[in-house]
């Protein structure tokens, strides 16, 4: 096999057994790798009645054809289980370096399987894998769990592990690698807590082969050179990072402020900016595996109560704990946003919950007695303490952790999370952004904005211009942005790539890589596949087309002010038209026509 | 008219944002004006060779809306406009 090296391994926690298992190519080229492939082995091997937290529930680990190659930012790994706090099928990705290391350790990814009854960890090398006892680092960080693993295996071994926020099942636990890189969103990190397992760590001296060498070779070159040289992705993000969305949406009315209730327009949001992150707390940009964009910040705090040092925070961590709290603290936020990644936490539900719980603090509906603390719109400080407190599940800490969603629904006020399928929604107004409204209705693993990313045309103006205010045209781009999400997410690279490259970069990537025989449109079409079996999933899990929707405050609440002023979200207009480019029925239920062309 | 800079346009400039007494003048006339006052960096980065377009890599907003889905380069700019200026960026 080309790209992938063909070789998974089983692991079962209950019986203490790691197997070795091989790849069909039939099924590989079918799902492509990472999230198409780690979904398709999920959904056979997995009863859908199974809860996530069940030792029935398996975890799938997966790498891409092009993860660890020559491409271009091939670092990626996609985590696949049932989301904890969705119900929905849950995959998180993230970059860095782990994904290559294990398949320079000789496997494609892994199939985690049973509980464990001690905590353990997975070491895999050079070809062989062994469960290892994990129970003097149950409790421990990120930080210290990954220092202790590498100290104990390998100094060039690479980990990726749980913080005490996945042991305690916080609903929105993520799974972290190289300490600061995360598979944040959906909980993934409470089942690999629920399984006992505290870490995965890799180390490999092998290769990967690819079909056609000088062919692979020229692809890349060719999608580094358009990469290089295209301004945002040859300059902008390694300067500024993802932060720099802060000035841009919010001058364009999208930027949500205080839970969504009061409008999307910040006046004080240049406090959180990209721009003022650089000014302030940038040590300097980092890239992940083979990337030339190098968006990652590392940041530090010099002085002052919120001293410390860390990584990020990213676009989206900014605004949850920032504009939606009503904070504008940078060096409070850069805080939390190190504590989470201490904690394996998504800063993205964690901020939004904290704003959920001002919201209603602010109603009324909480006291300070309640909280054991002061969640109040505005106090930095708050969010600081509470951060801890969420991940250990101290106090009112143990209803933060279960996400905006189930605490408001235990106060009676569920429309107080800003939330689809219970999980939160990131940093973009469906108001004054028309196509994300659709996007974050749509999106097969709740709210999110990396399913379908249309905020690229609406703002930036990449590859097209559309206008964010009008929904014509809207759920066209998006279903073509969502299937070739799903390919990106399959093959191994960084979503960011596409800001430069498309699907005529990626496919001949692809193509030379693997010697598949497959033309850009089949290689989409692969994409539709990979979304329609996600879909189908979520159908089994009872999800219907009123969970296709979006909180009633985007719907029926006009924004005050801003290019949007007086616009709600017209979702309706945008769903009918979705589902029939879809080719599903006025239910969201693919047609036997549509499975059939896909081969489900 | 308040003009707003972001981005590489804040260090080129010098300036977060500025206040300018202006009469209503078009989004092209706009940038041309900055660019006397910027020099030639600014210039190019601003406008096409021929100063007959706006480069495009700028982002220009008009009181939030991008002028592309208004009048394009003939967009007016009224007297109490806020302007805000961007180079190409993404992020997510």
């Amino acid at each position: 096999m080309y790209g992938l090296i063909g070789k998974m391994l089983r692991v079962n926690l209950t019986e203490g057994t790691v197997a070795e298992e091989y790849l069909s190519d039939v099924l590989v080229k079918k799902y492509l790798g990472g999230r198409g492939l780690g979904t398709k082995i999920y959904v056979d091997e997995v009863d859908k009645d199974t809860d996530a937290f069940a030792p029935e529930n398996k975890l799938i680990l997966m790498t891409g054809p092009l993860t660890g190659t020559f491409a271009t930012s091939a670092g990626r790994l996609m985590w696949i289980t049932k989301a904890p706090l969705t119900g929905t099928i849950g995959c998180a990705n993230s970059g860095g370096e782990f994904g290559p290391e294990l398949k320079y350790a000789g496997f494609d990814g892994v199939i985690f399987e049973g509980k464990s009854e001690k905590p353990v960890y997975l070491y895999v090398k050079d070809g062989k894998g062994e469960l290892r006892s994990a129970e003097e680092l149950w409790g421990q960080s990120v930080f210290v769990t990954t220092d202790k693993l590498i100290e104990e295996t390998d100094p060039d071994a690479r980990v990726c592990c749980i913080g005490p926020a996945g042991e305690n099942k916080v609903l929105f636990a993520g799974i972290m690698n190289e300490k600061n890189r995360a598979a944040g969103r959906g909980g993934l990190g409470a089942v690999m807590g629920s399984k006992n397992l505290k870490a995965v760590v890799a180390r490999g001296t092998g290769s990967i082969k690819v079909a056609d060498k000088e062919g692979f070779l020229a692809a890349c070159i060719d999608a580094r050179k358009k990469l290089k040289e295209n301004p945002v992705t040859g300059a902008g993000l390694g300067a500024y990072g993802t932060e720099i969305l802060v000035n841009i949406i919010n001058a364009s009315g999208g930027l949500p402020k205080h839970n969504w209730r009061d409008g999307a327009v910040d006046p004080d949001a240049d406090q959180i900016s990209g721009e003022t992150l650089v000014e302030k707390y940038l040590v300097r940009n980092k890239g992940c595996f083979g990337c030339s964009m190098a968006c990652g910040r590392v940041t530090k705090i010099k002085d002052g109560p919120y001293k410390s040092a860390g990584e990020g925070p990213e676009y989206e961590a900014a605004w949850a704990l920032g504009s939606s709290c009503g904070i504008h603290d940078l060096a409070a936020i850069c805080r939390v946003n190190f504590l989470c990644n201490e904690y394996g936490m998504d800063p993205i539900t964690l901020g939004s919950t904290f704003a959920c719980a001002m919201e209603m603090f602010d109603k009324g509906l909480l006291t300070k007695e309640e909280m054991g603390g002061n969640l109040a719109f505005g106090n930095a400080d708050a969010i600081v303490e509470f951060a801890t407190k969420t991940a250990l599940r101290e106090g009112f800490g143990d209803k933060l952790a279960e996400g905006s969603y189930r605490m408001a629904e235990s106060y009676g006020v569920p429309e107080l999370s800003m939330s689809v399928k219970k999980q939160e929604m990131p940093a973009y107004d469906g108001r004054s952004l028309q196509g994300m409204g659709l996007e974050y209705a749509t999106s097969n693993r709740g709210g999110c904005h990396v399913r379908g990313y249309l905020t690229s045309p609406e703002i930036l103006g990449i590859p097209m211009k559309l206008d964010p205010l009008v929904t014509d045209g809207k759920a066209e781009m998006l279903k073509i942005f969502q299937d070739l999400t799903a390919v990106v997410d399959s093959v191994g690279i960084c979503l960011f790539t596409t800001f430069g490259i498309g699907l005529a970069e990626i496919g001949n990537m692809v193509r030379t890589a693997t010697g598949w025989d497959m033309t850009d449109e089949e290689l989409l079409a692969t994409g539709d596949r990979i979304w329609n079996m996600e879909k189908l999933y979520n159908l089994s899990q009872g999800f219907t087309r009123a969970d296709d929707n979006l909180p009633p405050r985007l719907l029926t609440e006009p924004l005050p002010e801003g290019p949007a002023k007086g616009k709600v979200c017209e979702l309706d207009v945008m769903l009918e038209e979705y589902y029939r480019l879809r080719g599903w029925n006025e239910k969201s239920i693919p047609t036997k026509e549509k499975l059939s062309e896909l081969g489900l | 008219m308040i003009v707003r800079y972001f981005a590489y346009y804040r260090n080129d400039t010098g300036l977060k944002e500025e206040k300018l007494l202006l009469e209503p003048l078009t989004a092209l006339e706009l940038l041309g004006k900055l660019s006397e006052r910027y020099g030639e960096t600014m210039r190019k980065q601003w406008l096409s060779p021929d100063g007959k377009d706006i480069h495009p890599d700028v982002i220009f907003l008009i009181d939030g809306r991008n002028i592309d889905f208004v009048d394009g380069k003939n967009s007016l700019v009224q007297k109490d406009a806020v302007v805000s200026l961007f180079p190409r960026i993404a992020g997510g």
